[in-house]
Protein backbone atom coordinates (compact mmCIF):
# COMPACT_ATOMS: atom_id res chain seq x y z
CA UNK A 1 0.00 0.00 0.00
CA UNK A 2 1.46 3.09 -1.00
CA UNK A 3 0.17 5.59 1.51
CA UNK A 4 1.02 2.67 4.54
CA UNK A 5 3.15 4.47 6.95
CA UNK A 6 4.47 0.56 7.88
CA UNK A 7 4.85 -0.20 4.05
CA UNK A 8 6.79 2.91 3.44
CA UNK A 9 9.63 2.24 6.46
CA UNK A 10 9.56 -1.52 5.06
CA UNK A 11 11.33 0.18 1.91
CA UNK A 12 13.09 2.55 4.04
CA UNK A 13 14.58 0.04 6.92
CA UNK A 14 14.41 3.11 9.38
CA UNK A 15 15.05 1.84 12.72
CA UNK A 16 15.11 -1.43 11.65
CA UNK A 17 16.34 -4.20 13.68
CA UNK A 18 15.57 -7.58 12.02
CA UNK A 19 14.13 -8.47 8.78
CA UNK A 20 13.19 -11.68 7.01
CA UNK A 21 11.10 -13.09 3.75
CA UNK A 22 7.60 -12.41 5.77
CA UNK A 23 8.49 -10.33 8.72
CA UNK A 24 10.27 -6.99 9.73
CA UNK A 25 10.92 -5.94 13.26
CA UNK A 26 11.64 -1.71 14.05
CA UNK A 27 12.43 -0.04 16.91
CA UNK A 28 9.73 2.89 17.88
CA UNK A 29 10.84 6.55 19.10
CA UNK A 30 7.30 6.79 20.86
CA UNK A 31 8.74 4.28 24.10
CA UNK A 32 12.15 3.56 24.71
CA UNK A 33 13.11 -0.11 23.78
CA UNK A 34 9.56 -0.72 22.29
CA UNK A 35 9.65 -3.07 19.09
CA UNK A 36 6.81 -3.31 16.34
CA UNK A 37 6.70 -6.31 14.49
CA UNK A 38 4.31 -6.06 10.95
CA UNK A 39 4.03 -8.44 8.18
CA UNK A 40 5.96 -7.49 5.19
CA UNK A 41 2.29 -7.70 3.17
CA UNK A 42 -0.36 -5.34 4.00
CA UNK A 43 -3.06 -6.97 6.11
CA UNK A 44 -5.53 -4.29 8.19
CA UNK A 45 -6.36 -6.11 10.93
CA UNK A 46 -5.16 -10.03 12.34
CA UNK A 47 -8.46 -11.53 11.08
CA UNK A 48 -7.00 -10.68 7.15
CA UNK A 49 -3.79 -12.01 8.23
CA UNK A 50 -2.70 -15.86 7.00
CA UNK A 51 -2.55 -18.29 9.41
CA UNK A 52 0.74 -19.51 9.25
CA UNK A 53 2.08 -15.75 9.12
CA UNK A 54 0.66 -15.17 12.59
CA UNK A 55 2.36 -18.13 13.68
CA UNK A 56 5.53 -16.84 12.28
CA UNK A 57 4.87 -13.62 13.68
CA UNK A 58 4.51 -14.87 17.49
CA UNK A 59 7.54 -17.03 17.37
CA UNK A 60 9.74 -13.38 16.08
CA UNK A 61 8.11 -11.90 19.20
CA UNK A 62 8.80 -14.31 21.54
CA UNK A 63 12.64 -14.23 20.45
CA UNK A 64 12.52 -10.32 20.04
CA UNK A 65 11.29 -10.23 23.75
CA UNK A 66 14.27 -12.59 24.53
CA UNK A 67 16.47 -10.11 23.36
CA UNK A 68 15.17 -7.43 24.93
CA UNK A 69 15.01 -9.28 28.38
CA UNK A 70 18.75 -9.66 27.76
CA UNK A 71 20.16 -6.69 26.67
CA UNK A 72 18.39 -3.76 28.28
CA UNK A 73 18.17 -5.17 31.83
CA UNK A 74 14.10 -5.32 31.29
CA UNK A 75 12.33 -7.37 34.14
CA UNK A 76 9.31 -8.38 32.05
CA UNK A 77 7.49 -7.57 28.69
CA UNK A 78 3.83 -7.23 27.11
CA UNK A 79 2.87 -8.02 23.61
CA UNK A 80 -0.29 -6.12 23.25
CA UNK A 81 -1.99 -6.40 19.72
CA UNK A 82 -4.55 -3.92 18.89
CA UNK A 83 -7.08 -5.13 16.19
CA UNK A 84 -9.74 -2.08 15.24
CA UNK A 85 -9.83 1.61 15.75
CA UNK A 86 -11.97 0.84 19.16
CA UNK A 87 -8.84 -1.59 20.43
CA UNK A 88 -6.46 1.20 19.71
CA UNK A 89 -5.26 0.79 16.36
CA UNK A 90 -3.28 3.90 14.81
CA UNK A 91 -2.13 2.33 11.41
CA UNK A 92 -4.47 0.40 9.46
CA UNK A 93 -1.17 -2.28 9.13
CA UNK A 94 -1.59 -5.13 11.45
CA UNK A 95 1.53 -5.18 13.92
CA UNK A 96 2.39 -6.96 17.47
CA UNK A 97 3.93 -4.16 20.11
CA UNK A 98 6.59 -5.33 22.81
CA UNK A 99 7.10 -3.44 25.58
CA UNK A 100 9.71 -3.74 27.79
CA UNK A 101 9.11 -3.53 31.22
CA UNK A 102 10.32 -2.92 34.89
CA UNK A 103 9.47 -3.06 38.41
CA UNK A 104 8.20 0.55 39.77
CA UNK A 105 8.28 1.32 35.48
CA UNK A 106 4.74 3.97 36.10
CA UNK A 107 3.51 2.11 33.36
CA UNK A 108 -0.10 1.09 34.22
CA UNK A 109 -1.73 -1.57 31.81
CA UNK A 110 -4.11 -2.96 34.60
CA UNK A 111 -7.83 -2.97 34.10
CA UNK A 112 -10.42 -2.47 36.62
CA UNK A 113 -12.03 -5.93 36.74
CA UNK A 114 -15.99 -5.82 36.11
CA UNK A 115 -18.38 -7.74 38.23
CA UNK A 116 -21.18 -9.00 36.15
CA UNK A 117 -23.82 -10.67 36.74
CA UNK A 118 -24.04 -15.08 35.95
CA UNK A 119 -26.41 -14.15 33.46
CA UNK A 120 -24.32 -12.02 31.52
CA UNK A 121 -21.29 -14.31 31.83
CA UNK A 122 -24.07 -17.36 30.59
CA UNK A 123 -25.31 -15.61 27.28
CA UNK A 124 -21.23 -14.39 26.46
CA UNK A 125 -20.40 -18.18 26.95
CA UNK A 126 -23.10 -19.22 24.77
CA UNK A 127 -22.56 -16.41 22.14
CA UNK A 128 -18.66 -17.26 21.96
CA UNK A 129 -19.37 -21.09 21.46
CA UNK A 130 -21.97 -20.79 18.55
CA UNK A 131 -18.80 -19.28 16.47
CA UNK A 132 -16.12 -21.44 18.21
CA UNK A 133 -17.28 -24.42 16.51
CA UNK A 134 -16.41 -23.48 13.10
CA UNK A 135 -12.37 -23.65 14.42
CA UNK A 136 -11.31 -25.87 12.24
CA UNK A 137 -8.06 -26.59 10.57
CA UNK A 138 -5.40 -23.66 10.12
CA UNK A 139 -3.76 -22.23 6.65
CA UNK A 140 -0.87 -23.47 6.33
CA UNK A 141 1.76 -21.75 3.63
CA UNK A 142 1.76 -23.26 0.36
CA UNK A 143 5.20 -24.33 -1.19
CA UNK A 144 5.46 -24.88 -4.41
CA UNK A 145 5.45 -28.54 -6.06
CA UNK A 146 8.83 -29.73 -7.39
CA UNK A 147 8.79 -29.86 -11.01
CA UNK A 148 10.30 -33.61 -12.16
CA UNK A 149 11.36 -33.84 -16.17
CA UNK A 150 10.60 -36.67 -17.77
CA UNK A 151 13.95 -37.91 -19.26
CA UNK A 152 14.15 -40.51 -21.89
CA UNK A 153 17.35 -41.46 -23.34
CA UNK A 154 17.67 -41.64 -27.08
CA UNK A 155 19.90 -44.60 -28.17
CA UNK A 156 22.20 -43.43 -30.42
CA UNK A 157 23.41 -46.32 -33.03
CA UNK A 158 26.59 -45.39 -34.72
CA UNK A 159 26.87 -47.02 -38.44
CA UNK A 160 28.61 -49.77 -38.70
CA UNK A 161 28.81 -50.48 -34.72
CA UNK A 162 26.17 -51.76 -32.27
CA UNK A 163 25.03 -49.43 -29.39
CA UNK A 164 26.32 -51.84 -26.52
CA UNK A 165 22.35 -51.21 -25.05
CA UNK A 166 21.15 -52.65 -27.84
CA UNK A 167 23.47 -55.82 -27.83
CA UNK A 168 22.60 -56.49 -24.26
CA UNK A 169 18.87 -56.67 -25.28
CA UNK A 170 19.79 -58.98 -28.04
CA UNK A 171 21.48 -61.52 -26.24
CA UNK A 172 19.89 -65.05 -25.47
CA UNK A 173 19.60 -66.15 -22.26
CA UNK B 1 -2.93 -16.95 43.36
CA UNK B 2 -1.46 -15.52 46.43
CA UNK B 3 -0.22 -18.55 48.87
CA UNK B 4 1.57 -16.14 50.78
CA UNK B 5 -1.09 -14.10 52.15
CA UNK B 6 -2.84 -17.59 53.52
CA UNK B 7 0.64 -19.24 55.47
CA UNK B 8 2.22 -17.02 58.70
CA UNK B 9 5.70 -15.95 57.46
CA UNK B 10 7.62 -18.61 58.89
CA UNK B 11 5.63 -20.88 56.67
CA UNK B 12 6.35 -18.78 53.90
CA UNK B 13 10.33 -18.44 54.84
CA UNK B 14 10.41 -22.61 55.18
CA UNK B 15 8.45 -22.82 51.68
CA UNK B 16 10.66 -20.22 50.10
CA UNK B 17 13.99 -22.20 50.80
CA UNK B 18 12.28 -25.55 49.96
CA UNK B 19 11.79 -23.73 46.78
CA UNK B 20 15.03 -22.65 46.06
CA UNK B 21 16.64 -25.85 47.06
CA UNK B 22 14.69 -27.57 43.81
CA UNK B 23 15.96 -28.84 40.49
CA UNK B 24 13.82 -27.47 37.25
CA UNK B 25 11.64 -30.25 37.20
CA UNK B 26 10.68 -30.43 40.65
CA UNK B 27 10.05 -26.77 40.46
CA UNK B 28 7.85 -26.96 37.20
CA UNK B 29 6.16 -30.12 39.16
CA UNK B 30 5.45 -28.07 42.45
CA UNK B 31 4.40 -25.63 40.09
CA UNK B 32 1.58 -27.60 38.53
CA UNK B 33 0.49 -28.55 41.85
CA UNK B 34 -0.34 -25.11 43.16
CA UNK B 35 -1.26 -23.50 39.41
CA UNK B 36 -5.14 -23.31 39.17
CA UNK B 37 -5.00 -22.97 35.84
CA UNK B 38 -3.58 -26.86 35.60
CA UNK B 39 -6.33 -27.96 37.52
CA UNK B 40 -8.47 -26.16 35.18
CA UNK B 41 -7.12 -27.82 31.71
CA UNK B 42 -7.10 -31.10 33.60
CA UNK B 43 -10.81 -30.30 34.45
CA UNK B 44 -10.20 -30.83 38.41
CA UNK B 45 -11.82 -27.28 38.84
CA UNK B 46 -15.19 -25.72 37.33
CA UNK B 47 -14.67 -23.00 34.40
CA UNK B 48 -16.45 -21.89 31.48
CA UNK B 49 -14.72 -23.29 28.73
CA UNK B 50 -15.50 -21.98 25.10
CA UNK B 51 -13.12 -23.53 23.35
CA UNK B 52 -11.05 -27.00 24.26
CA UNK B 53 -8.42 -29.12 21.94
CA UNK B 54 -5.71 -31.60 22.62
CA UNK B 55 -3.35 -28.57 23.32
CA UNK B 56 -4.72 -25.46 24.74
CA UNK B 57 -7.64 -24.00 26.19
CA UNK B 58 -10.05 -21.45 26.37
CA UNK B 59 -12.06 -20.05 29.62
CA UNK B 60 -13.87 -17.21 30.69
CA UNK B 61 -12.22 -14.64 32.95
CA UNK B 62 -13.93 -14.48 36.09
CA UNK B 63 -12.77 -10.74 36.57
CA UNK B 64 -13.50 -9.53 32.89
CA UNK B 65 -12.38 -6.56 31.17
CA UNK B 66 -15.55 -6.56 29.83
CA UNK B 67 -17.74 -9.38 29.33
CA UNK B 68 -16.66 -11.87 26.78
CA UNK B 69 -12.78 -11.78 28.11
CA UNK B 70 -11.18 -15.00 27.22
CA UNK B 71 -7.94 -16.49 28.65
CA UNK B 72 -6.28 -18.41 26.24
CA UNK B 73 -3.50 -21.05 27.56
CA UNK B 74 -1.90 -24.33 26.95
CA UNK B 75 -3.12 -27.41 28.26
CA UNK B 76 0.98 -28.44 29.38
CA UNK B 77 2.13 -25.60 31.70
CA UNK B 78 4.85 -23.18 31.04
CA UNK B 79 5.54 -20.28 33.35
CA UNK B 80 6.13 -17.44 30.30
CA UNK B 81 6.44 -17.57 27.06
CA UNK B 82 10.68 -17.73 26.53
CA UNK B 83 10.03 -20.96 27.68
CA UNK B 84 7.15 -22.55 25.03
CA UNK B 85 8.84 -24.14 21.89
CA UNK B 86 8.30 -22.67 18.82
CA UNK B 87 5.76 -25.03 17.42
CA UNK B 88 3.18 -24.35 20.10
CA UNK B 89 3.30 -20.44 20.23
CA UNK B 90 2.86 -20.73 16.53
CA UNK B 91 -0.82 -23.31 16.89
CA UNK B 92 -1.35 -20.81 20.46
CA UNK B 93 -1.49 -17.64 18.27
CA UNK B 94 -3.73 -19.52 15.24
CA UNK B 95 -6.15 -19.92 17.74
CA UNK B 96 -5.86 -16.76 19.12
CA UNK B 97 -6.60 -15.27 15.41
CA UNK B 98 -9.29 -17.41 15.67
CA UNK B 99 -11.12 -16.70 18.95
CA UNK B 100 -10.57 -13.14 18.31
CA UNK B 101 -12.42 -13.66 15.09
CA UNK B 102 -15.13 -15.47 16.73
CA UNK B 103 -15.49 -12.83 19.15
CA UNK B 104 -16.02 -9.81 16.64
CA UNK B 105 -19.29 -11.86 15.48
CA UNK B 106 -20.34 -13.50 18.46
CA UNK B 107 -20.56 -10.84 20.71
CA UNK B 108 -20.80 -8.10 17.39
CA UNK B 109 -18.04 -5.67 18.96
CA UNK B 110 -15.79 -3.54 16.71
CA UNK B 111 -12.40 -4.00 18.06
CA UNK B 112 -10.12 -6.80 20.28
CA UNK B 113 -7.28 -6.35 21.98
CA UNK B 114 -4.49 -9.40 22.38
CA UNK B 115 -2.65 -9.06 25.70
CA UNK B 116 0.48 -11.12 27.12
CA UNK B 117 2.34 -10.39 30.29
CA UNK B 118 5.73 -12.04 30.52
CA UNK B 119 6.77 -11.38 34.20
CA UNK B 120 5.12 -10.06 37.35
CA UNK B 121 6.73 -6.40 36.13
CA UNK B 122 4.66 -6.94 33.32
CA UNK B 123 1.73 -7.60 35.46
CA UNK B 124 1.42 -11.47 35.25
CA UNK B 125 -0.53 -12.47 37.53
CA UNK B 126 -0.58 -16.29 37.75
CA UNK B 127 2.17 -18.58 37.02
CA UNK B 128 0.93 -20.42 34.04
CA UNK B 129 1.10 -19.05 30.63
CA UNK B 130 -1.74 -17.68 29.05
CA UNK B 131 -2.97 -14.80 25.66
CA UNK B 132 -6.02 -12.19 27.01
CA UNK B 133 -8.33 -11.80 24.00
CA UNK B 134 -10.58 -8.42 25.27
CA UNK B 135 -13.56 -7.49 23.60
CA UNK B 136 -13.52 -3.58 22.53
CA UNK B 137 -16.27 -1.37 22.73
CA UNK B 138 -15.90 2.56 22.09
CA UNK B 139 -14.86 4.46 24.99
CA UNK B 140 -14.49 2.16 27.62
CA UNK B 141 -11.81 3.40 28.72
CA UNK B 142 -9.39 0.50 29.45
CA UNK B 143 -5.80 1.03 29.74
CA UNK B 144 -4.15 -1.22 27.17
CA UNK B 145 -3.15 2.01 25.13
CA UNK B 146 1.31 1.62 24.42
CA UNK B 147 2.48 4.45 26.68
CA UNK B 148 3.84 7.05 25.09
CA UNK B 149 7.25 8.39 26.07
CA UNK B 150 10.02 10.36 23.45
CA UNK B 151 13.25 9.26 22.51
CA UNK B 152 16.29 11.22 21.39
CA UNK B 153 18.05 10.46 18.21
CA UNK B 154 21.51 9.84 19.87
CA UNK B 155 19.15 7.32 22.45
CA UNK B 156 18.04 5.43 19.44
CA UNK B 157 20.95 5.05 17.79
CA UNK B 158 22.68 3.82 20.68
CA UNK B 159 19.59 1.21 21.17
CA UNK B 160 19.51 0.16 17.43
CA UNK B 161 23.24 -0.94 17.77
CA UNK B 162 22.58 -2.80 21.25
CA UNK B 163 19.24 -4.88 19.98
CA UNK B 164 20.35 -5.55 16.25
CA UNK B 165 23.35 -6.69 18.02
CA UNK B 166 21.38 -9.08 20.43
CA UNK B 167 18.93 -10.15 17.60
CA UNK B 168 21.92 -11.02 15.26
CA UNK B 169 23.05 -13.19 18.20
CA UNK B 170 19.50 -14.99 19.17
CA UNK B 171 18.92 -15.42 15.29
CA UNK B 172 22.23 -16.60 14.31
CA UNK B 173 22.60 -13.52 11.65
CA UNK B 174 26.09 -12.89 10.58
CA UNK B 175 26.52 -9.06 10.43
CA UNK B 176 27.81 -7.59 7.18
CA UNK B 177 29.45 -4.39 7.43
CA UNK B 178 27.63 -1.68 5.26
CA UNK B 179 30.41 -0.31 2.39
CA UNK B 180 30.85 3.52 3.11
CA UNK B 181 31.10 5.85 0.21
CA UNK B 182 34.99 6.51 0.87
CA UNK B 183 35.50 2.47 0.90
CA UNK B 184 33.49 2.06 -2.46
CA UNK B 185 35.63 4.89 -4.08
CA UNK B 186 39.02 3.47 -2.98
CA UNK B 187 37.98 0.28 -4.63
CA UNK B 188 37.08 2.32 -7.77
CA UNK B 189 40.53 3.57 -8.01
CA UNK B 190 42.00 0.60 -7.59
CA UNK B 191 40.26 -0.86 -10.34
CA UNK B 192 40.96 1.62 -12.86
CA UNK B 193 45.40 1.64 -11.43
CA UNK B 194 46.45 -1.39 -12.39
CA UNK B 195 45.43 -0.89 -16.15
CA UNK B 196 47.39 2.67 -16.43
CA UNK B 197 50.56 1.13 -14.70
CA UNK B 198 49.93 -2.00 -17.59
CA UNK B 199 50.23 0.42 -19.75
CA UNK B 200 52.63 2.42 -18.69
CA UNK B 201 55.11 -0.63 -18.72
CA UNK B 202 54.35 -1.74 -21.83
CA UNK B 203 54.79 1.88 -23.51
CA UNK B 204 58.06 2.28 -21.47
CA UNK B 205 59.51 -0.91 -23.03
CA UNK B 206 58.58 0.18 -26.16
CA UNK B 207 60.09 3.23 -25.85
CA UNK B 208 63.53 1.09 -24.66
CA UNK B 209 63.33 -0.95 -27.97
CA UNK B 210 63.04 2.09 -29.89
CA UNK B 211 66.02 3.82 -28.22
CA UNK B 212 68.07 0.84 -28.92
CA UNK B 213 67.32 0.48 -32.75
CA UNK B 214 67.96 4.74 -33.26
CA UNK B 215 71.50 3.86 -31.42
CA UNK B 216 71.91 0.85 -33.51
CA UNK B 217 71.19 2.67 -36.64
CA UNK B 218 72.96 5.83 -35.61
CA UNK B 219 76.12 3.36 -35.06
CA UNK B 220 75.95 2.30 -38.53
CA UNK B 221 76.01 5.62 -40.08
CA UNK B 222 78.81 6.53 -38.29
CA UNK B 223 80.54 3.99 -39.09
CA UNK B 224 80.11 4.46 -43.23
CA UNK B 225 80.51 8.18 -42.68
CA UNK B 226 84.24 7.24 -41.10
CA UNK B 227 84.85 4.62 -43.73
CA UNK B 228 83.41 7.36 -46.56
CA UNK B 229 86.10 10.03 -44.40
CA UNK B 230 88.98 7.46 -44.65
CA UNK B 231 88.29 6.75 -48.39
CA UNK B 232 88.54 10.33 -49.25
CA UNK B 233 91.61 10.49 -47.43
CA UNK B 234 93.78 7.82 -49.33
CA UNK B 235 93.18 9.39 -52.39
CA UNK B 236 93.85 13.01 -52.05
CA UNK B 237 97.11 11.14 -50.12
CA UNK B 238 97.26 8.97 -53.17
CA UNK B 239 97.35 12.40 -55.54
CA UNK B 240 99.97 14.29 -53.52
CA UNK B 241 102.14 11.05 -53.83
CA UNK B 242 102.01 11.49 -57.64
CA UNK B 243 102.80 14.94 -58.12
Amino acid sequence: MPDCQFCKQIKSKENMIYEDDKAAAFLDSSFPGKVTIIPKEHYPIIENVPDFVVGHLFIIANKLSKALFECINSTGTNIIVNNGITAGQTIPHFCINIIPRRENDNINLQWQPKQLSDDEMESAELQLKEETKNIGQFDKEKKEPVKLEKKTEKIEQKDGEENYLVKQLRRIP
Amino acid sequence: MEPNSQMTPEQAQAMQEKVKNMSPEELKEFQKQQCIFCHIAEGKMQAKKVYEDDKVIAVLDINPANAGHILLLPKEHYAIMPLMPDDLISYISMVAKALSNAMLKALKVEGTNIFIANGMSAGQKAQHFMMHIIPRNKNDNLPLTVPKMAVSKPDMEKLKEIVTKKVNEIFGIKEEKPKKAEDKEKEKKEEKKPKKTKQKIVDAEFKEIEKKIKKKSTAKKSKKKKEEEEASLDDITNVLNNL
